[in-house]
């Protein structure tokens, strides 16, 4: 919705509202940079975080101790130094600074992480969601909540907790994107978004996880091991079919469609092929749930974070389908082929 | 001139604007509240197209890539030939100025390599692979021009470069004189892009000339890079055309035509540079201190781009 709109609506209800010229300035004000700045701020400040740990680590040469005392000390005045910085230099060297501290603490923290235990994983999780709340900058924050995921991804594999792992991050994903707009009433106003980038990455990235990891552990199979993976898998095909489920009958719910409807149906047909190709590849139907609530939060980054996220999904299942190449061929040609018909479909319906 | 409060409706934006009680709930709200039926409807029919088109065509090219050696040759030309025509003659009759037709036209253009590709393969003609994705750039750019599409000239594109590479592979023209010939072929082609845009509409879309501004600048920093780590054999004319192509980028796409990604692409490119130049010097001079100056200094770097950026993102309209 465009500030103008908004204005419009909210003097229609008889609200008080600002006048005219404070809405152009809170407009001019534009919190958040475009994209593209931010990746620039966010690359650069991992690349300076690596040379600042890496020089400050030779200069110094601490001892395990002190290497975590370093760390602290970093993200403690980094932290505080963000509150205060008001200049450019000092914004993206309170961001390096904290980066470079995180991960003098990770790296001290996990120096013992051949014991497999999940704690330190869940202390670095645990700083990490501190660091969402109070490092008060959008890049910070989306690599903390994307840091903050994965940490709590390890944490959930060393307590062998796998399967929990999509739905913890997915109960978080749509915690965020479905709240009322009043959930995040200033000073939270500007954790939604970095917020809820970050946890979309995370939360795709969780199915990437049953990809890789049989293929990281390959020849180890067992029994139980058979029997861990599937879990795992069925696990996350629930998750993404409920977050898909939720996230659909939500915009259907405010659109005042019914499930008896046409496209309340044809909702429960494309839902049911979609939760079907789930159960072999989970990663697309969570990727069209983050579609969904890109769609209804109005967030074209979102959606563009589920679109690629869904392309790399569908692409794997297909090639990983134990089928010749001349079934591949003909399942791709019908799946899309079915795809275009129901386009068609939709068109002739809202057709005059 | 452009309505500024045209602008999205974000929490931040809200925070700005001081509002209290019941008014501030009801703007978050309504700000968060999803779109319309027809917004949904456009974004299902889009999606829906390019998703049906994207598998129709990925199921061809595996049809292409099964073994099919029982097929006489004559068969597999006549399924392709007929693909092809069959995508041309639905483009022309749905119209190459609506998105289906142009969706069409651009499945037409891929079939034309894959013909190229199946009458190599039945009469073993011995064309090398740069021939076959040169003669694909020919047949392609009808399609290109008849279209005018901007993702089918994406694809345009992406051929000539493959025909350019795997050339200059064939004749062993060398790292250096391949770089310099694919930065001045995207150059070239980013130059003309912007100069047309001006009197055709249809080009002013900024995907396809921020692409091209990356594919330009890039064969240009690899070497850069290379030379700024003293790696030898690497002319010093790298850098000076890269620096002299960022700063005319920085001051056509801030004075001009405002495009904040392409400056942003120049500032990096220059950035990038410049950090490995000054982390190679310094490493010499200031030893272990050396790496966090550079550090450092690439942290005074990105601040000032991003501070920069954030003022051209202020005072555009």
């Amino acid at each position: 919705m465009a500030l103008r709109e908004l204005r419009e609506r909210l003097a229609a209800e008889g609200l008080e509202i600002p006048s005219e010229e404070a809405w152009v300035e809170a407009a001019r004000h534009r919190a958040h940079s475009p994209w593209f700045v931010a990746v620039l701020a966010g690359a650069g400040g991992w690349i300076a975080a690596l040379l600042v740990a890496a020089g400050l680590t030779l200069l110094f040469r601490p001892t395990d101790a002190g290497l975590l005392g370093l760390g602290v000390a970093l993200v403690l005045g980094a932290t505080a130094g963000r509150l205060f910085a008001r200049g450019p230099f000092g914004i993206q060297l309170a961001l390096a600074a904290s980066l470079a501290g995180q991960g003098m603490i990770a790296v001290r923290l996990l120096d013992d992480v051949i014991a497999r235990r999940p704690g330190p994983w869940l202390v670095l999780a645990g700083m990490e969601a501190v660091l969402v709340v109070v490092f008060a900058d959008p890049v910070h924050r989306f690599l903390s909540a994307l840091a903050g995921a994965v940490f709590l991804r390890f944490a959930l594999f060393e307590a062998r907790l796998d399967p929990w792992a999509p739905g913890a991050l997915g109960a978080a994903l749509l915690a965020v994107w479905a709240a009322p707009g009043r959930a995040f009433r200033p000073p939270a106003a500007t954790l939604r978004r970095p917020l809820g980038y970050g946890l979309a990455v995370a939360f795709a990235g969780a199915f990437v996880w049953p990809i890789v990891e049989p293929l990281v552990h390959a020849g180890l199979e067992g029994a139980e091991r058979a029997a861990a993976l599937a879990a795992q898998r069925n696990a996350a095909a629930a998750v993404a079919a409920v977050a898909l489920g939720i996230a659909g009958a939500r915009a259907l719910a405010r659109l005042r469609i019914t499930l008896g409807s046409a496209a309340g149906t044809a909702f429960l047909l494309g839902g049911a092929g979609i939760v079907a190709v789930g159960t072999r590849a989970p990663g697309v139907p969570a990727a069209l749930a983050i579609m969904a609530l890109a769609v209804e939060a109005r967030e074209p980054i979102l959606f563009w974070i589920g679109a690629a996220a869904g392309t790399g999904f569908l692409s794997w299942w297909y090639y990983d389908l134990s089928a010749t190449l001349l079934a591949k061929s003909a399942l791709l040609a019908a799946s899309g082929l079915v795809l275009l018909a129901a386009r068609a479909f939709v068109r002739r319906r809202r057709a005059p | 001139v452009t309505d500024p409060l045209q602008t999205p409706a974000r929490p931040e934006t809200i925070a700005a604007l001081r509002l209290e009680g019941r008014a501030l709930e009801r703007a978050l709200d309504l700000a968060a509240e999803g779109p319309d039926r027809r917004t949904w409807a456009a974004v299902l029919d889009r999606t829906l197209l390019v998703a049906g088109a994207l598998l129709v065509l990925s199921g061809v090219v595996c049809f292409f890539a099964w073994n099919w050696a029982d097929l006489h040759r004559f068969a597999k030309l006549g399924i392709v030939a007929g693909g092809l025509a069959g995508t041309g003659v639905a483009a022309l009759a749905i119209g190459v100025d609506r998105l289906a037709g142009q969706v069409l036209a651009s499945a037409a253009a891929a079939l034309a390599g894959v013909l190229l590709a199946v009458y190599g393969q039945a009469y073993q003609t011995g064309a090398d692979s740069w021939e076959l994705f040169g003669a694909w750039a020919l047949l392609a750019l009808p399609f290109a021009l008849a279209a005018r599409f901007p993702a089918l000239w994406a694809l345009w594109l992406a051929i000539v470069n493959a025909a350019l590479l795997l050339w200059a592979a064939a004749w062993d023209v060398g790292g250096e004189a391949t770089a310099w010939l694919v930065a001045a072929t995207n150059g070239a082609a980013w130059a003309a892009w912007e100069a047309l845009a001006v009197p055709l509409a249809w080009m002013r879309h900024r995907a396809l000339p921020r692409v091209l501004s990356i594919a330009a600048l890039a064969p240009l920093l690899v070497p850069s890079v290379a030379w700024a780590v003293r790696e030898q054999g690497v002319s010093g004319l790298f850098p000076l055309a890269l620096l002299a192509a960022c700063a005319a980028a920085l001051a056509l796409f801030v004075r001009v035509r405002r495009d904040l990604f392409v400056v942003a692409v120049a500032l990096a490119a220059a950035i990038a540079f410049a950090t490995v130049l000054a982390g190679e010097r310094l490493d010499h001079v200031a030893g272990d201190g050396g790496i966090l100056l550079t550090g450092l200094i690439l942290v005074g770097e990105i601040a000032l781009a991003v501070w920069w950026l954030a003022i051209l993102h202020r005072r555009s309209p």
